[in-house]
C-alpha cells in the first residue's frame, strides 16, 4: 500500500490550502461555501496555527503536538 | 488515481510507481520528492493532485507542517510499539488522563533520544501547559519505569481478581498514586530539603511498605537528597544509593531504603 507523507513549510500554507479547497478570509480558513475549517474539538483552525490535515478522517489541525496527541489516541483501537 | 501514480507519470521525474513510502515536502518555490529536489511544474502539479486524490470524507495522506514532522513520527513510533501497553491504559483510563500519558510518553522519549535541550523544553513546557496538574508527575513515573513494573501489573491484577470492577478499581488507583505515590520521592529543582523529609516522614509512618525509592537529577537535587539521607541513616534503614549518568549525561541518583515494618 502507498504510505505518503505531504510536509509543507511556513511559506507555502497558503498554497497547500488552496489545493485543499480551503482559503484564507482575514485569517480565518474557510471552504468553498464560506464555512470555518475546525479541528478535532470543533474549534477553529486560524491560519496562523494550521498545523494541516490528517488521513483517513479528514481531520484538520493546529500545530500543536498535543493535536498529534489526539489524533494518535483515537487511533489505538 | 494515488500520489504515486501521479508522480511517475510527470516527464522528468523520476519517480518508481511500486515505491511504498513517499516523502512529499513542498517548499516555497519547489519541492523535494523522497529527497530529490523538483522546481515550480512539479510543485504545481503535486498541488493540484492533493484535492483529486480525496474521497467525500477523507485524504488518502497526511499533510503536515514542517514543524510537527518529528513529534508525529514519534508518536506513531510510540504507539505501533508501545501498542498493547497503552491499549491497556486506555481501556482504564478516562481519555483525558491517557491523552496526558501518551503526551509525557512523548517528552520521555524526547529525552531517551536526546532531541536537544530546546524541543525537550518545548514538550515539556506543551505538558505542564495542557496538564498542570499531574502531566509532570507521569513524566516522573515514566522516567523511573514504573509503568511497566508497578502500575501495569497491578491493572493486570485487578483484572484478574475482579474482572466486573476492575475498571474503577483501576482507575481509583490511578487517581490515588496521582495524589500520592507512597513508594517514591521525585526530587526536582523546587523540592526543598524540606519538603523531602516531610514526604519521607509520611511514607515512614504507612505500614506495609517494602521500600521508598528517592529519585533525584542533577548535582544540586542529589545535595538535597544528602542531606536528608544523614538523618535517615540514623535510623537502621538499609540503603541502597545508586549513582548513574543519565543518556544527557546528568549525574543522577536512586536511593532506595529498604523498610522492614510488616
Amino acid at each position: 500500500m502507498e504510505e505518503t507523507m505531504i510536509t509543507f513549510e511556513e511559506g507555502s500554507k497558503k498554497d497547500v490550502l488552496g489545493a485543499l479547497g480551503l482559503y484564507d478570509k482575514d485569517g480565518e480558513i474557510v471552504d468553498l461555501q464560506g464555512l470555518v475549517v475546525t479541528d478535532q474539538n470543533y474549534e477553529e483552525v486560524e491560519l496562523e496555527n494550521f498545523g494541516g490535515v490528517l488521513r483517513g478522517s479528514k481531520v484538520f489541525i493546529n500545530n500543536d503536538a498535543i493535536e498529534l496527541v489526539r489524533f494518535f489516541s483515537s487511533h489505538l483501537e | 488515481m494515488g500520489l504515486a501514480e501521479i508522480l511517475s507519470s510527470i516527464p522528468g521525474v523520476n519517480f518508481n510507481i511500486g515505491t511504498k513510502v513517499t516523502n512529499v515536502h513542498i517548499t516555497n518555490s519547489g519541492v523535494l520528492v523522497n529527497g530529490k529536489e523538483y522546481g515550480s511544474e512539479v510543485r504545481k502539479v503535486i498541488l493540484g493532485s492533493i484535492n483529486s486524490g480525496r474521497d467525500d470524507d477523507s485524504y488518502p495522506f497526511d499533510i503536515l507542517h514542517k514543524d510537527l514532522l518529528g513529534d508525529y513520527k514519534s508518536f506513531e513510533e510510540i504507539t505501533n510499539k508501545e501498542k498493547e501497553f497503552l491499549k491497556s491504559l486506555k481501556k482504564v483510563l478516562p481519555e483525558k488522563s491517557f491523552e496526558m500519558i501518551l503526551m509525557a510518553r512523548r517528552v520521555h522519549a524526547a529525552i531517551e533520544g536526546d532531541e536537544g535541550m530546546e524541543k525537550i523544553t518545548a514538550l515539556l513546557t506543551k505538558l505542564e501547559k495542557n496538564f498542570p496538574r499531574d502531566g509532570k508527575k507521569i513524566l516522573n513515573l515514566f522516567s523511573a519505569d514504573y509503568f511497566n513494573s508497578i502500575i501495569l501489573p497491578l491493572i493486570e491484577s485487578f483484572k484478574e481478581q475482579d474482572p466486573d470492577n476492575y475498571i474503577k478499581k483501576s482507575n481509583e488507583f490511578f487517581e490515588s498514586i496521582l495524589r500520592f505515590f507512597p513508594i517514591a520521592i521525585f526530587v526536582n529543582n523546587i523540592t526543598t530539603v524540606k519538603k523531602i523529609s516531610e514526604e519521607l516522614d509520611k511514607r515512614l509512618r504507612l505500614k506495609k511498605i517494602p521500600f521508598i525509592k528517592i529519585h533525584a537529577i542533577g548535582t544540586d537535587n542529589i545535595s538535597k537528597v544528602e542531606r536528608v539521607l544523614v538523618h535517615i541513616r540514623d535510623m537502621k534503614f538499609g540503603i541502597e544509593d545508586t549513582r548513574f549518568t543519565t543518556s544527557r549525561g546528568i549525574a543522577a541518583q536512586v536511593v532506595t531504603i529498604k523498610l522492614n515494618n510488616n
